[in-house]
């Protein structure tokens, strides 16, 4: 019992702990740019206060290294003149390594890697302000000591940045020597199965054991309290109209005003329910955009290119999970924009602070990503000719700007001659492709020659709730995503031309659209009644619809037999053996309680070009 | 790690349930619930024991017909459905009359049997022999979540 307590007091700590060093490393990347007092006081307060946490659940080792580094911060901090790139480097440093050390405790409660290294450059960096005439080393390590000593009891006074540790370590406390401070930050931590009961103490003197356990704390997210009270509310709301709806029903008054109005109500409640849930997984991208310069500034330092990165739109918010399966791919991006897309001090052509912007902003269809740099930008010529070397595209293909561009999205491009540790393995760009994909997103990529390079990415703000069209087909209903469509077209009110074999098109405004029977990929399955109702005949007259899809430079037409209408659906997970069903993207419960499968079009409309291209070659 | 792997030397409980004029049994832990069937919604592209999809309290559940798998008469419609946590999800299985829990123990399990049987051999865990009956045993809950449902009948849906 007391080993699964330690589980989620390490847990809630290191959730704080990693927090606090994107807090870390934010101060130090602001100290770069204006050493001012403020920022080595808000970069103090984080390690002290890291360091105060860590003891408290028995993480020695970690503390004393904090302890080390917030020894250089706290001379740093009494002379703000001795801040320089140099000693930035050492305290960005730490925070690599640190940040790596919380990440792996997670996985393994006994971690502990090789600090000797780091801790030598910070005794270097220690005794090189010290031998400069700093300020007198004796009086700091009295301070030290005194304020140590708080932070060893178990609440530190000032680390009112980690609240919910400490509120729950006073509840814990049933010796009741820790007094209980209001914290300032309304915050609280939600979590799937919250048991605190036993005093902090015992969980204290445990500590050591639970190295052993080897359960990973449950993933925790910070919401703001305010929006649960908002959902209490709500869900409190929702309780007294559901009753008076069995109480009508229990009395046979389903038809009365009282018993109507409670069920509209219970709609509107259930969908500001959904709304509110759905933002609670939402956050800004600041954190997210924080560690894309913090990657950036560590590639331009390694490559000596002076870059200024400028943040723009960080309080856009993100699904969690969107968040979380973009990072990778961005940071790829990142390097790519500092290792290809800015040349070499020397090279460039105004000798002038290269800069790239990396930029959030709202858009109807979702959030739009962009990083953009003032580089050499991209050589379409370049890029055409290496597409045609490495026979990704035929000799004779004629391209759009555009086009030639989202080459370099392709799997095994890579236009620098050397292969670089940043980047350009030949791996990499169409890996970015893939990831945005997979989360429903587009990639662009405007360049100009001379003028720098820009990458476009289009993100769903969440994954769960989408726009679709529920078309029928046969006797089954299905949803088809409303952003895979480019539009919807009668059938009827085109020529369909025969095209030899067996295929369909038309003329739409004189572009040549194939048309395909829809029916064809998902045979309808036939019950029973089919044979004696003639169903499917049923409404010839309401005209044939198609839905219109693009898959890059192509356009495809697929017949469906009805669209029954529009509405939005939330996408459930599927079990994976269903998932694994070919043609599908996912599963919904349609507006009829019916289970209803989300059709993948773009998988259809690729089978489609596969097969018509093999055909042709 | 199946329920029937931990408790050698023990007796564990099995949900007994027939198909046709045979009962079988199935490891209890592994069932989640047993509900009234309710009508599928077919899919097309699947198996023929493939019955369709369910909406089980807002989760979309897939259905096998036994009855169909263990290559019985098809055409009467199962009475029971057994809804199973597996490893990769719920999975429903219709089956025409679901018994009783027993417990059995472990000492009364053939683990090798050699007989010949209706249900396809992977599925086959052990005979456990009863006071006046045998009783297949049937791990459902390692075999149903990893059953191959796709079967292509458009040739034009290839897995691009």
């Amino acid at each position: 019992m007391s080993d699964s307590i330690d589980q989620e007091i390490l847990g809630l700590l290191l959730d704080e702990a990693s927090e606090a060093m994107q807090e870390w490393e934010q101060s130090c990347l602001l100290l770069e740019k204006d050493p001012s007092q403020s920022n080595l006081d808000a970069l103090f307060r984080v390690a002290h206060n890291v360091k105060g946490a860590s003891r408290s659940v028995g993480l020695m080792d970690l503390g004393s290294f904090v302890h080390k580094a917030e020894d250089l911060i706290n001379l740093l901090k009494d002379d703000p003149s001795l801040v320089n790139s140099e000693r930035i480097g050492v305290l960005l440093d730490s925070q690599s390594l640190l940040n790596e050390w919380i990440e792996t405790l997670r996985e393994d409660p006994s971690y502990l890697p090789d600090t000797s290294k780091l801790e030598a450059s910070i005794m270097q960096a220690i005794e090189a302000i010290q031998a400069g005439g700093g300020s007198a080393p004796a009086l700091e390590d009295e301070v030290e000591v005194a304020k140590e000593s708080v932070a060893n009891s178990a609440v530190d006074d000032q680390s009112d940045r980690f609240p919910s540790v400490e509120e729950i370590q006073a509840q814990l406390a049933a010796e009741g020597e820790v007094e209980k401070k209001a914290t300032d930050e309304p915050l609280v931590v939600v979590k799937d199965e919250p048991k605190v009961s036993a005093p902090v103490a015992k969980a204290k003197k445990a500590s050591a054991k639970k190295k052993e356990a080897a359960s990973r704390p449950d993933k925790t997210i910070r919401v703001s309290a305010a929006k649960l009270d908002e959902l209490m509310q709500l869900i409190g709301e929702l309780s007294i109209h559901q009753s008076i709806v069995t109480h009508s029903k229990q009395r046979g008054e389903l038809e009365t005003e009282v018993c109507g109005n409670a069920i509209y109500l219970s709609n509107k409640i259930t969908k500001d329910l959904q709304n509110l849930t759905l933002s609670l997984r939402m956050q800004p991208v600041a954190g997210l955009f924080q560690r894309l310069e913090r990657v950036g500034r560590d590639v331009a330092k390694a490559q000596e290119k002076d870059i200024i990165f400028n943040l723009e739109g960080t309080e856009v918010s993100l699904d969690k999970t969107v968040i979380e399966r973009v990072t990778d791919p961005l940071i790829h991006v990142i390097r790519n924009a500092v290792d290809h897309g800015v040349e070499d001090n020397d090279q460039r052509a105004n000798k002038g602070k290269a800069t790239i912007t990396i930029a959030a902003h709202q858009d109807a269809g979702g959030v739009v990503i962009t990083v953009k740099d003032d580089g050499k930008g991209i050589d379409p010529e370049v890029i055409y000719n290496k597409a045609i070397q490495k026979g990704l595209i035929s000799a004779d293909a004629d391209l759009t700007k555009r086009e030639i561009n989202g080459l370099i999205l392709l799997p095994g491009f890579s236009t620098r001659e050397v292969v670089t540790d940043i980047s350009g393995r030949g791996v990499g760009m169409d890996v970015v492709k893939q990831a945005v994909d997979e989360l429903g997103g587009t990639i662009e990529i405007d360049s100009e020659l001379g003028k720098g390079t820009g990458f476009r990415i289009t993100l769903p703000t969440n994954l769960s709730i989408i726009d679709a069209l529920v078309v029928k087909i046969g006797r089954s209903n299905y949803a088809v995503p409303m952003k895979e469509l480019v539009e919807i077209i009668d059938l009827t009110e085109h020529k369909l031309e025969s095209s030899g074999s067996e295929g369909k098109m038309i003329n739409l405004r004189e572009v040549i659209v194939p048309v395909e029977n829809l029916v064809e990929y998902l045979p309808a399955v036939l019950e029973a009644d089919d044979f004696n109702k003639n169903n499917l005949e049923l409404d010839s007259n309401a005209g044939t619809p198609a839905l219109v899809v693009q898959d890059g430079a192509h356009q495809l037409a697929f017949e469906v037999d009805h669209i029954l209408g529009q509405q939005q659906i939330v996408v459930r997970p599927l079990s994976e053996q269903l998932a694994s069903l070919p043609g599908y993207s996912g599963g919904t419960i349609l507006g009829n309680g019916e289970p209803g499968m989300i059709v993948n079009l773009s998988q259809m409309t690729k089978s489609y070009l596969k097969r018509t291209k093999r055909k042709g070659a | 790690m199946s329920e029937t792997d931990v408790v050698t030397g023990a007796e564990a409980r099995y949900l007994l349930f027939k198909v046709g004029e045979e009962v079988y049994g199935t490891p209890l832990l592994g069932v989640r619930e047993v509900v009234e069937p309710q009508p599928c919604k077919k899919m097309p592209n699947t198996v023929k024991h493939f019955k369709g999809l369910i909406n089980i309290r807002g989760e979309i559940v897939g259905v096998i017909d036994l009855r169909s798998r263990f290559n019985q008469d098809d055409k009467i419609e199962g009475k029971a459905l057994i809804v199973f946590d597996t490893e990769a999800g719920a999975v429903g299985a219709l089956v025409d009359q679901v018994d009783s829990v027993i417990a059995i123990a472990d000492n009364v399990i053939d683990r090798n049997p050699n007989v010949g049987s209706m249900v396809p051999i992977e599925y086959v865990v052990g005979i456990a022999k009863l006071e006046n009956l045998l009783v297949s045993l049937i791990d459902l809950n390692k075999t149903l979540g990893t059953e191959e449902l796709s079967q292509l009948r458009s040739t034009k849906l290839s897995a691009a």
